[in-house]
């Protein structure tokens, strides 16, 4: 599997540099490798005691690659994710499911934009591929800049189908099931002054088919437990607004954002974050960031459900909680290095904190080398 | 209701900022400090798409940063 999606990145690229006519260059590069590790408890979890929330403790190792070529009017961006999973939740199934302990994923991701004049028009195509997981992705964009360029309107949209196995909650292996995304998106991004910017955005997503994670589980009065059942299509609507600003006098810059979302299961969420960016030599910087997340839940959250009921879940991620992030990143700009071999490049390290009020903590370790050229 | 009159307020607010686009003008001989590393809306694709992969995964909402909410992935949420 590893190999198919190496080869279909590299084709990517080779497909963009067998433009007839014009050159073609690699524009840069970026190596990525993410270390997540969670810990923490909820109800739709076996992994434990019975007639307690189960652990939810999981490690993924995610390398990552980005690759960017410009050829003529073309430019193309290829982004390879790998996932390598430990999880509790759907080890603890590994009896009957014959489930590994350890799992893989691979996403490949491309994007080829041809740009005329102040028009930019995208298509983004790719697939996710995971055990017992297929997933593809089709979709187009718009964007233009307006005021000589101090102004960006942009749309997208993207279809997703989602083909996996039904695995319940007791290891068994049902018929396949099937999930479609449909999204659209529209952003706009304004300069208000030589250090301000602002931009906002909207999106929209309808999604039908197997919505639930078909091997979660909900407790039933009685001791036993059963599946997740959710109550149709679901409709969400996301309005994302920031501000960013930079401060010549001190060399820093600051960012704040807020993000406002529904849909239909009655879900509400609200999330607010800011960054503070610190150089401390012209070229070496600090970041900040600190993000609270609040969300109301589904109207269908439980901890214990009678035999009949539904739609119901016990998925701590669908109840109401709030969530602390923060994050910390030192990134060097290697471009006034005394290395002539770094002077294009960029290396970063980041960390983040992640704390759920419901029994759930993640941490996120980030290494980063990227080249220009 | 409510809701929907609060989304109603947000959309009214997304035109405003769409239809306001070109009021100012900063010539491009300005736009030094626009261009520094750190004022650019993605510092990182490869890192938003980390840390969005967070927030999808492990909370209830996602989207409107020209990203699917949902889907691709093999969470329910």
């Amino acid at each position: 599997m590893r190999k198919l999606t190496v080869a279909a990145a590299l084709l990517a690229a080779r497909s963009a540099a067998a433009q007839v006519g014009t050159p073609t260059s690699i524009d840069g590069f970026e190596l990525r490798t993410a270390l997540f590790e969670q810990t923490g408890h909820g109800w739709q979890s076996r992994a434990g005691d019975p007639g307690q929330p189960g652990s939810e403790r999981t490690v993924i190792w995610e390398p990552m690659f980005h690759l960017g070529v410009a050829d003529g009017e073309w430019t193309h961006d290829a982004t390879l994710v790998v996932d390598i999973v430990s999880a509790a939740s759907p080890d603890a199934l590994d009896a009957i499911s014959t489930a590994s302990a350890v799992n893989e994923a691979a996403t490949l991701d491309v994007t080829s934009t041809y740009h005329a004049g102040d028009d930019r028009f995208s298509v983004r195509y790719g697939a996710h591929v995971e055990e017992p997981f297929r997933s593809i992705f089709l979709g187009g964009g718009w964007a233009r800049d307006l005021a000589e360029k101090n102004a960006t309107i942009a749309i997208t949209g993207l279809v997703i189908g989602d083909f996996f196995d039904d695995i319940d909650f007791d290891g068994r292996r049902h018929d396949s099931d099937t999930r479609a995304t449909m999204t659209l998106n529209a952003s706009a991004s304004q300069i208000l002054s030589p250090t301000t910017l602002v931009d906002a955005s909207y999106g929209l997503t309808y999604q039908r088919g197997t919505l639930e994670t078909t091997w979660n589980s909900v407790p039933l009065a009685g001791g036993e437990r059963g599946g997740e059942i959710f109550p149709g299509p679901r409709l969400r609507h996301a309005l994302a607004a920031r501000i960013s600003q930079h401060i010549p006098e001190t060399h820093s810059t600051l960012k704040a954002s807020y993000r406002f979302y529904i849909d239909n299961y009655g879900l509400d969420a609200h999330t607010v974050e800011v960054a503070a960016y610190q150089y401390l030599v012209p070229w070496l910087y600090l970041r900040g960031t600190y993000r609270y997340y609040v969300q109301s839940g589904v109207d269908f959250y439980g901890e214990m459900f009678l035999f009949d009921a539904r739609p119901r879940t016990s998925d701590s991620d669908l109840a109401p909680f709030h969530a602390h992030e923060l994050g910390a990143k030192l990134v060097m700009l290697a471009e006034q290095s005394p290395i002539e071999f770094l002077r294009r490049s960029t290396i970063d390290a980041s960390f983040f904190h992640y704390q759920r009020s419901n029994d759930l903590t993640v941490s996120m370790f980030v290494l980063s080398f990227g080249m220009r050229f | 209701m409510i809701r929907s009159a609060r989304v109603k307020r947000w959309i009214m607010l997304f035109c405003i900022l769409a239809v306001s686009a070109g009021c100012a003008i900063v010539p491009q001989t300005r736009r030094r400090w626009l261009a520094d590393p750190t004022m650019q809306p993605t510092e990182s694709s490869l890192e938003d798409k980390a840390r969005r992969k967070l927030h999808t995964v492990r909370e209830g909402a996602a989207g409107g940063d020209g990203e699917p909410a949902g889907g691709g992935c093999g969470c329910g949420n």
